[in-house]
């Protein structure tokens, strides 16, 4: 058990109203919250070590050197990378699988290979490969999904074959709440001679990560879902991939030599991080790592398992509702997308911020997913560490409220 | 209910959306005006017939997405009746300052008549685009005769 009330303390942002009342933040999935170790992380970088890394012989420049990279080895420690070489920072998920598809993607894949996404794929992890496959003059193959919002595997070894170069699939889909069977695509991937991305950009937050254990080749996330600044995220790629892959963005930071005819690649991971990288987040995140170890992931999952199903019941009580995703929640993130055939959802959503909840309304940047549910757009709750049942009775009487008030005929 | 939640969804709005008015086809009609927004997907769809003066005679509204496009589309459909296409771009003018200008001269406000409640959708700026749909979607056709 979560000490909740422990946790809650330590965001600031949780003791503001919002329409006069005490504020519910359940846009998780979007982005999280800021512990004040995180905040005071930020302010105290920048009041105490700014300077560059890895360029100053000076003591500033070797302080923030010294902390940017112990915040790398911070991360690779949370995923179990075996070296901190194979942690490239970016600014987020999108930006870690531009650089996949544009560097290893446009050296790899050959006319007539296939590349494997999902069905549930965010645009961020649809959009790069079109563009690869468009150019490499490669096919771009999409893995469909159940009625109950699982994948269909019935064909897996059709959709797998001799012809895949990548699998690149959402770990847990920001849509759905989906957690997908990836030790098995990863696995069936690599039987053919695939390489296997992960996107874990809603996972890794919330669910323990072992890219050991996984087997995946390349992996990303980004630092604002789980409890980190914006502007910072995380390329893992096999550190035998990497030594083969040449670099994405070129300029300083990632060169050894130049001359005006060429230059030499500076040595990993720095050879993919052109320019003054973002230090004071990067570091920053290595925080939000310390205060989600300190808890513990398995107990953030297992919180997070029990808001999930007490939502789950309690959305029973509501009809006019269709909830998307499985109902197990042990297949499931703490993510409800949900639709009323009467209510469009920024109505609900304009509802429910009056009366103080955060939700998102849209098509979550999943947009060829939404349409294949013939639906405009959903509305999404999803939740964190911070969030309570209480919480969670508020807001299902409020939706409640918002269905009788929309739909009542005077 | 709260207070707060009736100064985006007045009473007129409300009314409009779950009752809209002119919900209906019409048979030939001389202007057909469409609009979607693909991310959230509202849809307007009002049909305009012209007499030979080119006035408007006839409306008919089937707009489909949140409560607010179809509240304006509905009241949109009622005040059409009886106008020119001359007085239609005049009241287009008037109600897109209301909606995206701080303030209205108060005669021509006058002219907007129970439109004015839109106004308060001001107070969500994102909303405002719901709002103005139908309108968009008249005034590009409007501007083709």
């Amino acid at each position: 058990m979560l000490d909740i009330k422990k946790i809650r303390n330590d965001f600031p942002i949780l003791s503001r109203e919002v329409n006069n009342k005490p504020l519910i933040y359940f846009d998780n999935a979007a982005t999280s919250q800021k512990p004040i170790s995180v905040i005071n992380s930020l302010t105290e970088f920048y009041s105490k070590y700014n300077s560059n890394v890895h360029r100053g012989v000076h003591t500033l420049s070797m302080e923030s050197t010294d902390l940017f990279e112990e915040a790398r080895n911070r991360v690779a420690k949370f995923i179990n990378s075996k070296n901190s070489e194979s942690i490239i920072w970016t600014r987020n998920s999108t930006e870690g699988i531009n650089l996949v598809s544009n560097s290893w993607g446009r050296k790899n894949i050959q006319p007539g290979d296939e590349i494997l996404v999902t069905a549930m794929e965010h645009h961020s992890n649809l959009v790069p490969w079109q563009i690869l496959a468009d150019i490499n003059k490669a096919k771009l193959v999409i893995l469909p999904i159940n009625n109950d919002g699982t994948l269909n595997l019935d064909e897996i070894d059709t959709f797998i074959n001799s012809k895949t170069k990548i699998v690149s699939a959402v770990h847990m889909s920001n849509s759905l709440g989906t957690i997908n069977p990836i030790q098995e695509l990863c696995s069936k991937a690599h039987k053919v001679g695939a390489k296997f991305m992960l996107d874990g950009a809603q996972s890794v937050p919330h669910i323990p990560t072992d890219v050991a254990d996984i087997d995946c080749d390349f992996l990303v996330f980004s630092g604002h879902k789980m409890l980190g600044p914006t502007g910072i995220g995380v390329l893992y790629v096999k550190p035998e991939i990497l030594e083969e892959m040449d670099p994405f963005l070129t300029g300083g930071e990632m060169v050894l030599e130049v001359s005006y005819e060429k230059a030499k690649w500076n040595e990993l991971p720095m050879k993919f991080e052109a320019g003054t990288p973002n230090i004071a987040d990067a570091i920053a995140l290595g925080e939000a790592i310390v205060y989600l170890e300190n808890i513990g992931m398995q107990n953030i999952r297992n919180h997070e398992i029990e808001l999930t199903e007490y939502a789950l019941s309690k959305f029973k009580s509501l009809d006019k509702l269709t909830l998307f995703g499985p109902l197990d929640p042990l297949i499931r993130g703490g993510i409800l997308s949900f639709h009323s055939e009467d209510i469009h959802p920024h109505d609900i959503g304009t509802f429910l911020d009056h009366e103080g909840i955060a939700i998102r309304t849209g098509h979550h940047c999943t947009m060829p997913l939404i349409r294949s549910l013939n639906i405009p757009a959903t509305s999404r709750a999803s939740f964190y560490i911070y969030n309570t049942k209480d919480e969670i009775d508020y807001f299902i009487n409020t939706l409640g409220n918002a269905i009788r008030y929309f739909t009542d005929v005077k | 209910m709260s207070n707060s939640i009736d100064q985006i969804y007045d009473e007129i709005i409300l009314d409009h959306c779950k009752n809209p008015r002119n919900n209906r086809k019409i048979h030939k009609p001389n202007i057909i005006c469409k609009a979607v927004n693909s991310f959230c997907g509202d849809e307007v769809n009002i049909e305009i017939k012209l007499s030979s003066k080119k006035i408007i005679t006839l409306t008919g509204s089937k707009s489909l997405g949140c409560a607010i496009n179809q509240a304006s589309s509905s009241m949109l459909s009622e005040v059409l009746y009886g106008k020119s296409i001359e007085e239609v771009f005049n009241l287009y003018n008037i109600f897109n300052c209301m909606m995206k200008e701080n303030t209205v001269p108060k005669k021509a406000s006058e002219q907007l008549g129970y439109l004015k409640n839109l106004k308060i959708i001001k107070k969500n700026p994102i909303r405002i685009k719901c709002c103005l749909l139908p309108w968009t979607a008249l005034i590009n056709e409007i501007e083709k005769i």
